[in-house]
């Protein structure tokens, strides 16, 4: 997005009006009246699921956007209003983006959360990755009950602590998993353990760095107070 | 002023449990001062502070707030526990009603006489069990999602849940015949800020005994 200031052709971060240039300088003129922000559309259920992710980059950066959630009675009729048929979307002035994760990492890389290096990029992608890798593996859409619940219940028992040892291992002493400062895979990482200890609670039982970090996560001022201020559903 | 809310009551559920359970399910740190003497109580409401000279007081976003109700209602309005429109929040003040008056029994229980409370404990397990979790269990399966209105957690679900728990307390087969209560309290028990309040070392007080009764009347100088 280009600064908005006249002949200034440098990039403006997301959020502010000017490139950083001018407004370290003040070189340029601030404002003009036909000034718009980006305007940010989420669609997903009222769950928080595979939405959950872009809400929280939303509240860590501030940025305001619309946090729109279909009603199962509707969602019949919105499905097929959509590119690829699934949510989350994330309309931005009108261009529609799907896949949880890619609109994760957009928002992420915009907001400097994404990894300090091309390196660390990738590390963060790598471990959302296998944090997603797991989560996918539950069959969320089972109709038999006692078919989902078996597998819940094995994949929770058998599957689930090999992943948690080798985050912890990953983890280490480190206060975040990638770099320095907090990244998305942080954000992914307290979003889906919270699902995980709704449906087996002991999994908290072991393990000691990752649950002090995503209690970490949970205290940053934008996320405690997303937190508490988001629907309670189940999921 | 720390900005949290301030409750002020006696040590112990009475009234105030309820309002304890809906600030905890809304991820709400509060702050509690004990009423331990008559002097306590008789200096706040010679300074003013008791609209009706009862408690409990919950004093909130500036305001010192009296009538359990009209609290309740306040939180769950303000954090998104109140449904959404008019017919939801009908609903949830139905259902609300329902488990206030089950729950009321119980509370008033150690406070009448050895006698009456004999008599009337299994007469409220079977009005729990007759009336009010068929009731429950009804309307969990006509609205078929895993809360009793709209498809997140209300003020409804939080009180239905404090209900199931007080009255498993006296009998611990109560919802034996209840499938979808079953798992109601399963699934609500699970969620993040509720079972943070059901940990030990949460701000959810005991049952009563008769330290805490004694402590009651001798405040209120009643009987």
């Amino acid at each position: 997005m280009k600064c908005f200031a006249e002949n200034c052709l440098r990039e403006r971060a997301l959020g502010q009006r000017n490139c950083s240039f001018s407004l370290k300088t003040g070189l340029h003129i601030p404002e003009t009246e036909s000034f718009t922000m980006s305007h940010y559309k989420l669609t997903y259920f009222n769950l928080r699921g595979r939405g959950e992710i872009i809400r929280y980059l939303f509240a860590y950066s501030g940025i305001k956007y619309e946090d729109y959630r279909i009603e199962w009675a509707d969602w019949s009729s919105i499905k097929p209003t959509i590119p690829f048929g699934k949510v989350p979307i994330l309309e931005i002035d009108g261009v529609i983006i799907h896949q949880s994760l890619a609109i994760a990492r957009y928002l992420a890389k915009e907001n400097g959360v994404a990894g300090k290096t091309p390196l660390e990029q990738a590390l963060v992608d790598a471990i959302v990755d296998t944090i997603d890798d797991f989560m996918s593996m539950l069959p969320w859409a089972e109709k038999d009950h006692d078919v989902k619940q078996r597998v819940f219940d094995d994949l929770l028992t058998n599957t689930a602590p090999g992943l948690l040892q080798d985050l912890e291992k990953f983890l280490g002493n480190k206060n975040w998993l990638v770099g320095e400062s907090v990244t998305w895979a942080d954000f992914y990482w307290d979003v889906c353990s919270t699902t995980l200890l709704s449906l087996k609670s002991d999994l908290e039982d072991s393990n000691p760095n990752i649950w002090v970090l995503k209690r970490r996560v949970q205290a940053l001022p934008a996320i405690a107070a997303w937190i508490q201020q988001r629907p309670k559903t189940i999921l | 002023m720390s900005g949290k809310p301030k409750l002020t009551y006696f040590n112990g559920r009475g009234r105030m449990e309820s309002i304890r359970w809906l600030l905890a399910a809304a991820g709400v740190e509060f702050e509690e001062d004990f009423l331990e003497t008559r002097e306590q109580y008789l200096k706040l409401i010679q300074d003013g502070h008791l609209l009706f000279d009862q408690v409990p007081l919950v004093e909130i976003d500036g305001m010192k707030m009296v009538q359990t109700k009209a609290i309740l209602s306040y939180i769950a309005g303000k954090h998104n526990l109140y449904g959404k429109g008019l017919k939801e929040r009908a609903f949830i003040d139905t259902y609300v009603e329902g488990t206030t008056d089950l729950m009321q029994m119980i509370l008033t229980l150690p406070f009448s006489p050895p006698e009456a409370k004999k008599k009337n404990l299994p007469l409220i397990i079977e009005k729990a069990k007759n009336r009010y979790f068929p009731a429950y269990e009804k309307a969990l399966k006509q609205h078929g999602q895993g809360f009793l209105v709209g498809n997140q957690l209300s003020w409804a679900d939080v009180h239905l849940l404090e209900a199931i728990l007080m009255v498993e307390e006296k009998e611990s087969t109560v919802l034996s015949e209840f499938p979808l209560l079953q798992g109601f309290k399963t699934r609500i028990s699970n969620m993040a800020t509720i079972k943070k309040f059901l940990q030990p070392g949460s701000q959810r007080k005991p049952q009563p005994d008769d330290k805490y009764v004694a402590t009651v009347m001798k405040i209120l100088k009643e009987g």
